[in-house]
This record gives structure tokens, C-alpha cells and sequence, in this order.
């Protein structure tokens, strides 16, 4: 006993003050790369790298239209490599949860020169979503009540539909005491039933597309469900086959989307306070420290 | 079983080759590193690439590494498991410290996209090396301090001994690899017996016992932590220099190639065959999980449903790589 005590208190807080402070990441490690559109000359080395098709090309006569997906990338940092121009760049980003789909896309059309490079930028479309979200009224109203009645108490059902376990280990590393997820009123329970949010990982499996349908439908209202890494938003690398459905909005409607693969611990943290509108808040961490 | 089947192995002949490295990291995640660097040993032997050095030395120290950071993480969950929260606490800690130094060592936690068909895909500065040689000294002396807590806890070794045994016997004629397999006897090791990456250039110790219970899957794990420490000493003190990966050329159509790499967890094997155009006709993955598997049904007989968690932990046999 008095070991255990001596060696708690040698080791002291090791918790870390994400989110109420910015994380402390090393600046080895690949977040969001990031696109000059305007200085992009050619998107196609981008393309055939990438391993997951996060980075699409379409071509019509002179004009083109790239796409980049935030939900299929594997954060592998290859389009950086292969795009000689420097217009693609690799930052320490990691915030990307978002509580639309259509959010993790971007667009920029370009009119082509004969060799197929990029001549001209007409556009860039992104975050298209938020304007229409405002609108809808509905939606808005649901979002509130779930925050006013989940934000000091959240229990997760975490699902494995199909996983490699990479997510689950970042998932499990939120109950360490360096992220502390508890600190926040959030724990993780063995049972639907005792859930308000349902933490999916993976791409669902066919054989388990029963499973979490079940498990959804065993939840209490008001219920939120967040797909985690590329593979639960849109089955990343897997994508659909015989056996994998894809992404888990093919089969339960999903709240918030966290990118990543695995997301690190800041991002589910980030991604989970989003679902429930506690972004932003004064956390306890402040008045301790 | 066979809950979280994705298809992997048909999935493979779908993507050209150098993509088909991200999706061997995804076959399990907790190997990442290890299931990767099996795929691409396979392709290097197929098209019969000389790999630099340098390159070899850093899949090395990211294997260990990789395995470190498994076993003290199970160490921690098998303490859990049987009450005694705080030794996890620290494990958890310390899995931590080994995973931003994975970071700042590759760019990811969990090691993925560093490797490469020739190669690795980034050499280490001076900075990151200090780094690695820093978190070596620091993490052995604190998980000489996490071993001495849990072997000071009279009541998590009552728990742990005699619990969840798997007899050699057993073992051998269930085939039971890895960590599992060392606790009852089996004494397979793909870094000795068939040496890949640099492996050969390092001594090291195989601890084998013949008792089979969860204090001795736990056993092999500390001890293993102990040797793999070792290893990484005399790897980091090479000087890493020279290329960080082969150049590739086009890979030949109808070539079959195996590779074995001992992951965390036991032998991991890939066994591929290649067609043309940068593409594989077939390929047969082998997660230690599927071996291991039966043994876990062995051993929980006889004991208390309490028990059942620990057995399992003691395992950690992963679906995703069973399944694939």
C-alpha cells in the first residue's frame, strides 16, 4: 500500500488539458493535409498514389473537377510526396469531427491545359452543409434537446462493426489517465440499453449489420451515434465488397463524423464533446490548474 | 468468429501493390507495423529487392517497439482484470509514452505508413533519434517500477497463478504460437529461427516455461519487454546510416513468395502470389489469433466465470486478424 502511494504520488498529474488548451502533438505527426487550390498545377500524381481514392479527378473535355475527401483519408501524407508543386501540405490538424458528411468533401473545378495541368481555378466548394443545417429547424430543435439532456452525463455504447482494432485502441487510450475521459462526465457501459451515444467503429461487415442495427434499436431516445476513422465513415480502405457494407450511415443514421485512421485520442475527444454541443465550455481542468 | 470478416485477402488483388501495404497495416491494428512489414518482406522477396541496411536496423526497432507497446498495455489489462486498477494506470501511462515517441518516430500512433516495398519511407535526424534513445532509458526504469508493483501485490498473484492453465501438451498438439505458446512450452520464435529484418545482428533471449497459466503468459511478457529493451540498446547505438529504401522496379508476374514476422502476438505470415501488372493473383494472410484461438478454450475449463475475463485478456487474440 505504501508503494502504491510513493510511487502515485513520485508520478503526480500526467492529465493532459486538451481541450481547454491546445493539444501538445509532436510536428512529425501527419494531420489534415492541406490544398492550395490556386497553386495546385496538377492533381493526377495525388490521385494515383492515394491509397483509399480520398482524392478523386473527373474529366470533361478541357475542365476538371477534383474532389478530396477527408472521410476516406488514411492520413498517409503521399499526395504531399507525389505533388511536386508543394500545393499539398501536411498540418498537425486534427479537429476534423463534423456533424455533416458532405463537410469532410471538397471541390475546385479547373479548365485544363492540353497536357492535362491545371490552367485556371473556376472554383472551390466546401462546407456546403452549414447554411442549409441553420435552416433546418427540426434538426436544430432535436440537436438541443439531446445537448440540454446529455451534456453533464454521457454513458457510450462503443460497437465494433467490422474494425482492425486500431480505433479501439485509441478508444480504450481515452480511459487512460492522460486523456481521462471521465473527467468529463463521459463513461463507457457494457449495454445499449444504458446508452445515450453509440460509438461505431469499422467498416460494418455484413455479418454484422444485424448486430448494430440491434443494438441502435436497443437504445433509449434521445440517442446519438458517431462513426469513427475512415472506415466508419465510408469504409476507407475496405470500402464496400461481399462482405463489407461500408460506411455506418449505410446502416444507422450518424450524428457526428471523426476522420482519422485511428483518430487520436484528441480527436474522439473533440469529435464526442461535438455531438453533444460541449465544445467551447469552460472545462473543469481550468479551475484545477 | 468470422463476425468482422471484410473480405481482406480478395481485396488484395484489387489494389496495386504499393497501395496494398495500407491495407496489410489495417489487418490488425494493434500489428500494424508488423502485419505491413510482413506484406512487404513477401513483395521483396518476390521481386527479389535487396533492402538497405539502415532500413532493415529501423523495421527492427519499430518491431520491437510495436511489441513493447502491446505487452505492457496487456500487462496492465491482465492487472485489471483481476482488480488491481492503479498498476494499469501506470501501464496505460507508459503505453502512452511509447506511442507519442511512435509518433514522433513515424508520424503515427500506431506506426502505420512508415513502412514500404524496399524500405522505410523516412530516415530518422538527430532529434529523433535522442528522442528514442531518452524514451528507452525512461520507460525501462519506469517498467521496472510497474513489475515491482504488481509482484508486490500478494493478491493479484494469487489470482493470477494456477488460473486459466494450458498444459505443453495441449499447446503442442493445438500447434499454439507466440506469447501463449512460450508459456507452455512451445518454443518457436521467428526472429530466431528464421531471422529477418536485422534480427540476426542481435542476441536474445527466448523465454520459454512450461507452466501455462496466466501468471506465465504475464511472465513472458515482462521478460520479453526485458530482451526486446536490450535490443533496441544495441540497435540504436548502430550509426543509421546510407539509403531508407531500395529503388523498386516493376514487380514480375508469377512469383510466389513467403514471409513470417514474429509479431507481438505470435508468427505472422503472408504468403502472396504475384500477376501482372503491379497487381497479386492471391494472397494468404495468418494473424497468430487463428492458431491461438482453440487454446483459449483449453484453458477456461475448470475455472470460475470470474476468472474469464483475465484468461481472455491473458490471450488477446485479435478478431480483426482472425477474421480478416
Amino acid at each position: 500500500m505504501f508503494k502504491i502511494l510513493q510511487k502515485t504520488i513520485a508520478t503526480g498529474i500526467v492529465t493532459t488539458k486538451y481541450p481547454s488548451e491546445p493539444a501538445q502533438i509532436s510536428d512529425r505527426f501527419r494531420g489534415r493535409p492541406s490544398f492550395d487550390f490556386e497553386k495546385w498545377t496538377d492533381a493526377r500524381p495525388a490521385e494515383e498514389v492515394c491509397p483509399t481514392g480520398a482524392i478523386l479527378v473527373c474529366d470533361d473535355g478541357d475542365s476538371r473537377r477534383v474532389t478530396v475527401d477527408y472521410g476516406l483519408c488514411v492520413f498517409c501524407g503521399l499526395c504531399a510526396e507525389a505533388s511536386a508543386d508543394r500545393a499539398v501540405r501536411i498540418t498537425q490538424e486534427f479537429e476534423l469531427a463534423s456533424a455533416h458528411r458532405r463537410n469532410l468533401i471538397l471541390t475546385a473545378e479547373y479548365l485544363l491545359s492540353t497536357d492535362g495541368t491545371h490552367r485556371e481555378l473556376r472554383g472551390v466548394h466546401q462546407r456546403l452543409v452549414d447554411l442549409e443545417a441553420d435552416a433546418d429547424q427540426v434538426g436544430q430543435q432535436a440537436r438541443e434537446r439531446i445537448q440540454k439532456l446529455l451534456k453533464r452525463s454521457l454513458a457510450i455504447r462503443e460497437v465494433d462493426a467490422g474494425s482492425c482494432n486500431g480505433c479501439e485502441l485509441e478508444i480504450v487510450a481515452l480511459n487512460n489517465p492522460v486523456y481521462d475521459l471521465e473527467r468529463f462526465g463521459v463513461r463507457f457501459v457494457a449495454s445499449p440499453r444504458h446508452a445515450d451515444m453509440l460509438l461505431v467503429t469499422g467498416p460494418v461487415t455484413r455479418n454484422m449489420e444485424l448486430a448494430l442495427l440491434k443494438t441502435y434499436q436497443a437504445m433509449p431516445e434521445p440517442k446519438v451515434v458517431v462513426a469513427v476513422g475512415a472506415c466508419g465513415i465510408s469504409g476507407g480502405i475496405f470500402g464496400k465488397n461481399y462482405a463489407s457494407l461500408g460506411g455506418v450511415d449505410n446502416v444507422v443514421p450518424v450524428d457526428v463524423y471523426i476522420p482519422g485512421c485511428p483518430p487520436r485520442p484528441q480527436a474522439l475527444l473533440h469529435g464526442i464533446l461535438l455531438a453533444v454541443g460541449r465544445l467551447g465550455e469552460k472545462m473543469y481542468m481550468d479551475s484545477s490548474a | 468468429m468470422f463476425y468482422t470478416h471484410k473480405g481482406t485477402e480478395k481485396l488484395f488483388e484489387k489494389l496495386p501493390i504499393p497501395k496494398a501495404v495500407f491495407l496489410a497495416e489495417s489487418i490488425s491494428g494493434d500489428s500494424s507495423f508488423s502485419h505491413g512489414t510482413a506484406f512487404c518482406q513477401a513483395i521483396e522477396r518476390a521481386a527479389q529487392i535487396e533492402v538497405p541496411l539502415r532500413a532493415l536496423i529501423m523495421r527492427t526497432i519499430l518491431l520491437e517497439l510495436e511489441r513493447i507497446c502491446n505487452h505492457v498495455a496487456d500487462i496492465g489489462a491482465i492487472a485489471t482484470d483481476v482488480g488491481f486498477v492503479v498498476a494499469n494506470a501506470h501501464a496505460t501511462r507508459l503505453k502512452e509514452m511509447l506511442v507519442s515517441l511512435n509518433e514522433r518516430l513515424t508520424g503515427n500512433r500506431l506506426l502505420r505508413g512508415m513502412v514500404c516495398i524496399g524500405g522505410v519511407r523516412r530516415g530518422w535526424d538527430a532529434v529523433q533519434l535522442g528522442s528514442l534513445r531518452a524514451t528507452i532509458a525512461g520507460f525501462a526504469s519506469e517498467f521496472r517500477d510497474l513489475v515491482a508493483l504488481i509482484d508486490s501485490s500478494e493478491s493479484t498473484r494469487d489470482r493470477l497463478e494456477q488460473t486459466g492453465v494450458l498444459r505443453p501438451e495441449k499447446a503442442k498438439d493445438l500447434g499454439i504460437v507466440g506469447v501463449a505458446g512460450r508459456a507452455s512450452g512451445m518454443n518457436p520464435d521467428a526472429r530466431r529461427d528464421h531471422p529477418y529484418a536485422a534480427y540476426g545482428r542481435y542476441s536474445f533471449r527466448v523465454p520459454v516455461y512450461q507452466v501455462g497459466d496466466v501468471s506465465h503468459r504475464m511472465q513472458v511478457r515482462v521478460d520479453e519487454v526485458n530482451e526486446s529493451l536490450g535490443i533496441l540498446r544495441s540497435a540504436t547505438e548502430e550509426s543509421l546510416h546510407g539509403e531508407c529504401s531500395a529503388q523498386v522496379p516493376p514487380i514480375p508476374a508469377d512469383r510466389c513468395a513467403l514471409s513470417t514476422v514474429e509479431g507481438w502476438r505470435g508468427e505472422i505470415i503472408h504468403w502472396i502470389r504475384t500477376g501482372p501488372d503491379n497487381h497479386l493473383e492471391r494472397c494468404k494472410i495468418k494473424d497468430p489469433s487463428l492458431n491461438n484461438w482453440p487454446a483459449l478454450v483449453e484453458a477456461v475449463q475448470g475455472n470460475i466465470i470470474a476468472d474469464f475475463p483475465v484468461i481472455n485478456k491473458s490471450f488477446n487474440l485479435s478478431y480483426s486478424g482472425t477474421d480478416r
